[in-house]
């Protein structure tokens, strides 16, 4: 029975592995991107002035004020943000209801500061960091069901992959460091069980937790069948498991109208030792308009903490939200705050990002072991999967590049400018395909790979010829966040070209990107 | 630099752990190489008790919640690191054998 079970999970390995691994890969290398989201929209609008020396918070309100008063006088809500250490910028963003004369839609608006004369600053239209990463879920072009569907599966698929993955795995305390160099499918054998074992608590959580964001969609029966089929049913499930639990006091403030200056003053006397990360005015057409305070940094895995004032019975009445009421919830927020890091400092951000591209090359190596296994039989359909191999794995990282090149080279008056960057990381990714649909199985990994090499070093170059943040000038500024994205892109494009210089035209050997 | 603290004590956790496996003693010590039970035991128990001290260590520092997340996200680095450097450069982990072999300083 033993050596069968074995048999069978492998089995199981080789296929559901097979099955979804370059959506997988995909998803993979996509959401790690976003853990640097913020960083990245930082170097997608060079236009923002970075905040590098210390404010006063009250003369940024005065100016963010003013200048939403011109500009949303008739918006819901209003929110101001300060600087932090993510966000080194002044923002100010509102929300425009839906006007029938002019057939402008309900919409977000959101605009910087310049720190030294309180104008506005336009930033270029872009995608930026934020639909990167929500390609990892909602697959871009299809129905936002449809890919919530495809990827639950493909995440089903992954777990089932680790599973099985262990249980083959015979070794798994022996070898656990274990890389034997230049034999050939046992090295690759071994590199995919170092990319998968050291980090499997990552990937364990992140294909966990991923199924489990996705729950209220992937397991939609469950609501149907609890309580009922329409979206206003699934809406009421929403709203009555994610009830947040909160504590209201009436306070002493001394006024009779509220204003974001009076519960600046209040909040940072209670907390003194925090930072202000957004000011938010909601409910603005209403009776009764919240003030709210938002923090910087967190406690534990939970949010930067919130405080809401509004006027009750012309007394001052101030709310905390202490997180979710119901355990479910708390279960699926531990989850949720996990999956996304976003409580993460600087290192612990990198070593999400670092596990997140092991886990990359964990589905790189698998695919490449799977053609290596079945490299002998030279058929057609063998090669051609190897070349598609190199696509995905080589050509998405290329067309990353691309969606940054995008960036910087699209005309900035251009109708729909932002579509078009999403539009050009995919076109990138297709030519990708066709280039290694037709070229030769021997060369197809190194030309790719000098592709990708050159495509990620120029990025800086490009950066200067079209924007004036050279590297020099990024340090100059202390503008920490350009000038790191640009070092980070030298760095991948060393990786590459390593791997590429290392690589043997006939036996592809140590491709670690 | 609270997580320099952490990588180290596990660095060193990994190392005397890796080498209570005769692959990598063999490694580091450049020849075949079988191992005394108590040597074996000495570098387990030692590499174990390192790397529990390690975790009291991250979650006194950040909390279960933080210190879990850091212990395990330091581990990945670290020993991923190890297994290059054991396949490429092991002799940089003979520092760790020689107190354990005074009449092996030939290295």
């Amino acid at each position: 029975m033993k050596p069968r079970f074995r048999q069978s999970m492998g089995w199981l390995h080789t296929w559901a592995g097979f099955a979804f691994a370059w959506l997988l890969f995909f998803i993979f290398v996509t959401g790690s991107a976003g853990y640097f989201e913020n960083e990245i929209d930082r170097w997608m609008m060079p236009e923002i002035a970075v905040v590098n020396k210390p404010i006063d918070d009250f003369s940024v309100l005065t100016s963010a004020e003013q200048q939403l008063d011109t500009l949303a006088a008739d918006a819901t809500q209003w929110y101001i943000s300060y600087p932090t250490g993510r966000d080194p910028y002044i923002g100010i963003s509102w929300l425009q209801p839906a006007n029938a004369e002019l057939g402008t839609a309900r919409q977000w608006h959101k605009k910087f500061l310049s720190p030294d004369t309180g104008n506005t600053i336009t930033a270029r239209k872009t995608s930026g960091g934020e639909t990167l990463y929500r390609l990892h879920y909602n697959l871009h072009y299809v129905p936002v069901l449809i890919g919530y569907l495809v990827t639950s599966l493909a995440t089903l698929f992954m777990l089932i992959g680790l599973v099985t993955g262990v249980i083959i795995h015979k070794k798994i305390f022996i070898e656990f460091f274990t890389f034997r160099k230049g034999k050939g499918l046992r090295s690759w054998l071994d590199i995919h069980n170092v990319f998968s074992v050291l980090p499997l608590p990552f990937h364990l959580m992140i294909t966990y937790s991923g199924l489990i964001l996705l729950m209220g969609v992937s397991f939609f029966p469950v609501i149907d069948n609890t309580y009922g089929v329409s979206k206003k049913m699934h809406r009421q499930f929403y709203d009555e498991s994610q009830v947040e639990d909160k504590q209201q006091q009436i306070i002493d403030l001394n006024t009779t109208e509220l204003s974001l200056k009076a519960i600046l003053t209040d909040a940072k006397a209670r907390y003194e030792n925090q930072n202000v990360s957004y000011l938010g005015l909601i409910d603005r057409n209403t009776e009764q308009p919240g003030f709210e305070v938002w923090f910087e940094g967190d406690e534990g895995l939970e949010f930067a903490t919130l405080m809401t004032y509004r006027m009750v019975n012309g007394q001052v009445q101030l709310e905390k939200s202490l997180g979710k009421a119901h355990s479910a919830a708390k279960v699926y927020d531990i989850l949720e705050h996990l999956h996304e890091g976003l409580f993460a400092d600087i290192y612990l951000r990198w070593l999400y990002f670092i596990s997140g591209l092991l886990g990359a090359a964990m589905i790189a190596s698998g695919m490449i072991i799977w053609v290596k296994k079945r490299q002998k039989q030279q058929t057609i359909f063998i090669n051609l999967i190897d070349r598609l191999n190199a696509a995905v794995i080589v050509g998405l990282p290329i067309a990353i590049a691309g969606y940054f090149w995008s960036n910087r080279l699209l005309p900035l008056a251009m109708v729909n400018r932002a579509a078009w960057e999403v539009h050009s990381l995919f076109i990138v990714f297709a030519a990708c395909i066709c280039f290694c649909a037709v070229s030769s199985t021997d060369k197809v990994w190194k030309s790719m790979l000098w592709i990708a090499a050159i495509a990620y070093a120029l990025l800086p170059l490009g950066n200067i010829l079209t924007t004036e943040h050279s590297l020099l000038a990024s340090a100059q500024n202390s503008d920490w966040l350009m000038l790191g994205f640009d070092l980070i892109m030298l760095l991948f494009a060393a990786c590459f070209a390593l791997a590429a210089a290392l690589i043997k035209n006939k036996d592809n050997k140590t491709v670690q990107a | 630099m609270l997580i320099l603290m952490q990588i180290l004590l596990q660095l060193l956790a990994f190392t005397l752990l890796s080498l209570s496996l005769t692959r990598h003693y063999s490694q580091v010590m450049s020849q075949a190489q079988r191992l005394a039970k108590s040597t074996v035991l000495t570098f387990r128990i030692s590499g174990y008790l390192l790397l529990t001290t390690a975790i009291i260590y991250a979650v006194y520092s950040w909390g279960w919640a933080l210190g879990l997340v850091y212990s395990l996200a330091t581990a990945t680095l670290v020993s991923t690191f190890l297994a290059v450097l054991l396949t490429y450069k092991p002799h940089y982990l003979a520092f760790v054998i020689i107190p354990f072999k005074p009449k092996d300083l030939t290295l």
